[in-house]
Parts: structure tokens; C-alpha cells; sequence
């Protein structure tokens, strides 16, 4: 089983884990939680404290955009899509994380083999 | 009541939650959990009401963005003119008190020399707050920046108000001789700001993605 991330490490990723995941494709929020912790192997977990929280942030940055609509199962749930300004926001966030993880392991050697 | 019940947060984002919740529930049934376990696990999840009920009002409130640029930016800046500002009213006052022959060298010299202090104040703080190297170098130059901008603004309109004749005449004069009166100004700052401007460690980074 793999050990969730639990630091501030795992809460400053979200930012990230979230808009690279809305960039795909426009996502509710229990889904991003349960896609961001499939597609880490559950190294990323979001609880309904940290997620929702997190969402209404980037939400009034502008940096996404949450819409009531009907899914397929006839429900009402909210959906968020990136905004342009928040895809704007992608590249440089990856490249922050990329120089973080760049420099981690220069210092502790934690790239993966 | 209890102030942390959820009452004055906007219906949407209950009932945001309440799908979640929902979503929770229905998730765990599909995984075979009986429905009291179910509803145990999901509520059982929710520790603490009081700490989502207070980060959920926080995110909500839309002056977090500019309390952010605040921060990291114009906190930072606003210290470094007052500082600035502070300091040369001291040599100032201190120069004519004890050392009246100096004259302007006397003030201008060690208040030049306390530059570097004020560049790393604002770089400091505003790296502190989370600032990357952006808003660390303006909150450092603004002092200069002000005065550029006076410069630039000020100067000309008053040379045009009140008739000065010098100054009309010997325009590029008097952008050289800002500029020399700006340009050690801002280096000074500089030199201070530098040491913060790295971004090889955390800084910048984590804060910056990790404020709640």
C-alpha cells in the first residue's frame, strides 16, 4: 500500500495536482479527489477539508471555474473547468515544482531510478 | 448555536458538500460497505467540523487574493520607503545637529551606505511572505522606484509650471543627472536584495503553494 504524502509538501502540490488535472478536462470535486488519488497510487489524498477549501482558492484567483451542471446520472454536482488565466498558471507551477525536485535532488538524491 | 454549524456559509457550497458526501457514501456501498458503515465511515472522516466549517468561510472570502499581492508585494514596499524615508530624515537631522560643514555628502554618504539594509528588508519580507523573485526585487527597488517615478513625472511638469528655464533648455541634463542620482540608489538596494533572490531552496516555492 503506498503511504500518502503528509506535509506540506502533499498541500502544496495541490495546486498543481488540481490544475494539471482540470486542464484535461472540466472534473467535480469528489472526482478530482478519487482521480488525483488513482492516478498517484494514493500517494496524493484530498479530504474534503483540504480539497474543497483549495478549489474556492484557485476559484477566486480565477484560476478556475466551478458551474452546476447535470452529470450522466442526472445529478446536480459542480463542475470546474480551468480558466485561461489558470492554464496560463500551469507552466510556471510545473517548472517551480521541476526546480524543487531538480534541486531535492541535487541535495538528498531522491530522483527516482 | 455554534458558530461553526455551516449557517452563513452560501448554500451552494453546502450543498457542494453535501454531494461529496453523497458521492463518499455511494462509493463505499459500490465497495461492498453495508450502508451503516457506510454512513459511519463517511462522517467518521470529518473530524473536525470546526476546521472545515473556518478554512471553507477563509477560501470564500474574495480580498484573500489581494491580502496575497499584499503581502508579498506591497507590505514589503510600503516597509522599504518608510524605512528609506526614516532614515534619511535621521542623517539628515543628525547632519546638521553634529556635522553642519558636512553638507549634503554628509547626509546623502551614510545614507546611501544603509541601502543595501533597506534592499534586504523588502527582498526578506517579501520572500517571507511567500514572494518569488519578482515581487522580492520590487518590494527591495521601490524606493528607486518612486523616485524614478517622481522623477519622470514630477520634475517635468514643475520645470513646465513654474517656467524653469534651466531645465526646458538642458533637457537630456536633467535626465542624466537623475539618472546619476537614482542609479547607485538602486544598486545599493540591489546588492541588499540579492542573497534573497535565490530561489534554491524552499522558498518560493512551498510557501507560496502551501499558504491555506
Amino acid at each position: 500500500m503506498t503511504k500518502p504524502v503528509n506535509s506540506k509538501i502533499a498541500r502544496g502540490s495541490a495546486e498543481l495536482a488540481i490544475i494539471a488535472l482540470l486542464a484535461k478536462q472540466p472534473l467535480y470535486g469528489f472526482e478530482i479527489a478519487k482521480r488525483i488519488e488513482e492516478d498517484t497510487g494514493g500517494a496524493l489524498r484530498f479530504t474534503l477539508a483540504s480539497l474543497y477549501p483549495m478549489l474556492y482558492e484557485l476559484e477566486g484567483r480565477g484560476w478556475v471555474k466551478g458551474q452546476w451542471e447535470t452529470n450522466r446520472a442526472g445529478r446536480d454536482r459542480r463542475y470546474y473547468t480551468l480558466t485561461p488565466k489558470g492554464r496560463k498558471k500551469l507552466g510556471p507551477l510545473r517548472r517551480e515544482w521541476r526546480f524543487f525536485f531538480q534541486a531535492l535532488d541535487h541535495l538528498a538524491g531522491v530522483k527516482l531510478d | 448555536m455554534n458558530k461553526h454549524d455551516g449557517r452563513g456559509l452560501p448554500d451552494e457550497v453546502i450543498a457542494e458538500i453535501a454531494t461529496h458526501l453523497e458521492d463518499c457514501y455511494e462509493e463505499l456501498r459500490l465497495q461492498g460497505l453495508e450502508e451503516a458503515a457506510a454512513i459511519e465511515r463517511v462522517f467518521g472522516s470529518l473530524t473536525n467540523w470546526h476546521d472545515l466549517d473556518r478554512s471553507l468561510r477563509k477560501s470564500r472570502q474574495p480580498w484573500r487574493t489581494i491580502n496575497r499581492r499584499t503581502e508579498q508585494l506591497w507590505l514589503p514596499a510600503l516597509a522599504t520607503l518608510v524605512a528609506t524615508n526614516l532614515l534619511l530624515m535621521a542623517f539628515t537631522r543628525a547632519s546638521i545637529a553634529w556635522f553642519p560643514r558636512t553638507g549634503p555628502v554628509g547626509i546623502y554618504a551614510p545614507w546611501l551606505a544603509t541601502q543595501p539594509l533597506i534592499g534586504a528588508l523588502g527582498a526578506h519580507l517579501s520572500r517571507r511572505a511567500g514572494g518569488l523573485r519578482t515581487a522580492r526585487l520590487i518590494a527591495s527597488l521601490f524606493p528607486s522606484i518612486v523616485l524614478l517615478g517622481l522623477g519622470v513625472f514630477l520634475v517635468p511638469v514643475t520645470a513646465f509650471l513654474e517656467r524653469n528655464v534651466w531645465a526646458t533648455a538642458h533637457p537630456v541634463l536633467l535626465v542624466v543627472n537623475g539618472l546619476a542620482c537614482l542609479t547607485p540608489i538602486g544598486i545599493a538596494l540591489l546588492c541588499g536584495a540579492l542573497p534573497f533572490l535565490e530561489l534554491s531552496s524552499l522558498d518560493g516555492i512551498l510557501p507560496r503553494a502551501t499558504q491555506p
